[in-house]
């Protein structure tokens, strides 16, 4: 088992240094000079070449990219070219945000879509299975920015129940101790802070929730349908069992891998940053961060947080192989 | 010997399935599985049931013990017409009602323990403590000859012979009065399919189980049945004690069946009766006698009217008017 974690840990070195490696060269030709973005348009030629000296751009790309791996295996990702931080700090002040909104999503998508899915097996092709087979086909492919923004318009806009975008009002904002708002009002008991921090959490919530809910239902309809036409559904229904016991306890069981996979895929997308959905609703998480970085052709910023993106992808990636193991007996490490 | 009086009587039972037609806006077609069955089972007798693939047999199987609803007719069970009842009414007989699958690579939970597998059933069906439920599944898996080792493994580190044993295990662990014996044996190497009919047998004589033994093994099935039922698309055709069967088959189906088990005998020239066509379909069954698309001795009655089984001489029904 740690043989096989540290083999799969040493497999993803290739994976990140590639993404790495990609991101760099595509700034570096496809992003304007950062030095004309922070000095404005009419900055002069001199004081433009001058600054782009010092930020050490203007040596060749190859030069450049061995300062940058020599600097990323000291631990050091660079330094924001606006804020004058450590990029590696910045990303993980914003990490909670991500990681809070990430989970509150796909529990509700988790919850929602899984039963969803199971009483659509069980009622296989009812009028109530067509209808969560068409919202769920609408809801993953409506684009996230666009149900967004009628979220938005509709319940913050017209029906005034809940805050358009950010994360917390100034007014009742929770002691930060671990950055998790929700941890952090409940550890403090300032209920009025968690009270409007799940509003606040309410709009981006649902607007990723809608799209998992859609992708796993449909996959965990799909695999119980498969599922419970197993011989050994037959044998629990021989042993006098409820239909209950028998759907839930060794059909959804067994039924879990895939759906697994499903929600293990989502969460290691959503924890690096749900790009358009936080950049519509202002939410402070690395998402928004690397889209405000490409805007200011902030090469340390987008580095780093693609670097991220690609470290999270990959241990989640494992953290699902691992959970396997422990949903199937078959799978031994 | 089987007392004679009867545990489990089927009355006109059928079984229709429903099936659509894969082609868009096709028509539903009615699989006609099990037609107009009626047959007894002794308390303590085997009854073998044979038939090619898809005659029924096994529908015929799960409809006794209700596992299937049936479509028409009545199942005796007791004094209690049991085809009637709720499926909570069912899981109340259920623990005296058994069956052990076919197929023992599918039909255990890959997700549980041995252990878990038998004792289950005592989790919903008793009041036993944990300890008391391990208890029993260590003295189950004795019965079987499993070692008391082997408990806590899944299913797929054991061997096809082992995992039926699980089967036959998890299938006595409530202790049941009637065991449908699904082809128990088709599923395992030759080797050791006699130990599993050993055990099956064995396990008849200790805890005084009546056995309805589906099988397309006639070898297998004159082993273990006191008597024998033979199916034919969805009907029985002939019903006698195992000997009788064999030595004077009535049915020209069955005949036929019988001139094609294998002999090791070269002396022994027998005349094969050899049956022409394939099995007519079960969604379009034949009129009359669904066998007289078949038979040699097909008489333009025999496409009329569905010959009822009757008894021809003491214990042997045949259902042919050959034999009116």
């Amino acid at each position: 088992m740690a043989k096989y974690i540290l083999k799969r840990l040493l497999l993803a070195i290739p994976v990140v240094l590639g993404i790495v490696t990609i991101v760099f060269i595509l700034m570096r030709i496809f992003s304007p000079n950062p030095a004309y973005l922070l000095l404005g348009q009419r900055a002069s030629a001199d004081r433009a070449a001058a600054l782009t000296e010092h930020l050490g751009l203007n040596e060749p790309i190859w030069k450049q990219y061995i300062i940058y791996l020599k600097q990323m295996l000291t631990g050091d990702l660079g330094t924001s070219l606006f804020s004058q931080e450590p990029v590696l700090k910045e990303l993980l002040s914003r990490m909670p945000a991500t990681i809070e909104l990430a989970l509150f999503a796909v529990i509700i998508g988790s919850v929602v879509g899984i039963a969803l899915g199971v009483i659509c097996a069980v009622h296989q092709n009812s009028w109530l299975d067509r209808i969560c087979q068409v919202g769920g086909l609408v809801g993953v492919s409506m684009p996230r920015f666009w149900l967004g923004f009628m979220l938005m318009l509709a319940f913050a806009v017209n029906l005034k129940w809940l805050p358009p975008s950010g994360r917390f009002n100034f007014l009742v904002r929770p002691t930060e101790i671990t950055g998790f708002y929700i941890i952090d009002s409940i550890i403090t008991g300032n209920w009025p802070a968690l009270w409007s921090t799940l509003k606040y959490m309410l709009l981006p919530g649902f607007c990723i929730a809608i799209g998992s809910i859609g992708s796993i239902m449909r996959y965990t309809r799909s695999t119980m349908l498969e599922t419970i036409r197993q011989d050994y559904i037959r044998t629990a229904r021989a042993k006098g069992l409820s239909e209950r016991v028998v759907i839930l306890s060794h059909a959804l069981k067994n039924a879990m891998i895939p759906i697994v996979t499903v929600i293990g895929m989502e969460l290691g997308g959503l924890f690096s940053g749900s790009v358009l959905t936080e950049t519509v609703f202002a939410w402070p998480g690395v998402g928004k961060y690397i889209v405000d970085g490409i805007n200011n052709s902030d090469y340390a910023v987008v580095q780093g947080g693609c670097m991220l993106v690609a470290l999270i992808s990959v241990v989640m990636n494992l953290l699902v192989d691992l959970l396997y193991g422990t949903l199937d007996p078959r799978i031994r490490y | 010997m089987a007392e004679q009086i009867p545990l489990i009587e089927a009355r006109h039972l059928s079984k229709h399935f429903i099936s659509k037609s894969h082609r868009l806006g096709g028509d539903k077609l009615i699989v006609k599985a099990v037609n107009d069955v009626s047959f007894d089972i002794m308390k303590n007798e085997t009854l073998g049931l044979v038939g090619e693939s898809g005659c029924g047999k096994s529908t015929t199987g799960r409809l006794l013990i209700r596992l299937l609803e049936p479509t028409s007719g009545s199942i005796i069970y007791d004094g209690r017409d049991i085809a009637q009842y709720s499926n909570r009414e069912i899981r109340g007989v259920r623990k005296e009602l058994q069956i052990i699958f076919q197929d023992p690579f599918s039909s255990l939970n890959p997700r549980m323990t041995c252990l878990d597998i038998i004792t289950e059933p005592l989790l919903i069906h008793t009041k036993m403590s944990r300890t008391e439920r391990t208890e029993a599944g260590y003295e189950l898996l004795n019965y079987v000859g499993l070692p008391k080792q082997y408990a806590l493994r899944f299913p797929h580190e054991f061997s096809g012979g082992q995992r039926q044993r699980i089967g036959i295990a998890r299938a006595l662990a409530l202790k049941p009065k009637f065991i449908v014996c699904d082809e128990p044996v088709s599923a395992l190497d030759v080797s050791v399919q006699s130990q599993v009919l050993n055990l099956i047998v064995k396990l008849q004589e200790e805890f005084n189980l009546t056995y309805l033994f589906i099988a397309h093994g006639l070898n297998v099935v004159k082993y273990i049945s006191d008597r024998v039922g033979v199916m034919y698309l969805g009907s029985i055709m002939e019903m006698a004690g195992s000997e009788e069967i064999y030595e004077k088959p009535l049915h020209p189906y069955t005949q036929s069946l019988i001139s094609a088990i294998p002999d090791t005998d070269v002396e022994n020239k027998r005349q094969r009766v050899i049956l022409e066509g394939d099995v007519p379909s079960p969604t379009n069954l034949p009129s009359g006698c669904p066998f007289h698309t078949r038979c040699r001795f097909c008489k333009k009655e025999c496409s009329e009217a569905k010959p009822e089984l009757k008894e021809v001489s003491p214990g042997h029904q045949v259902a042919c008017l050959l034999y009116e």
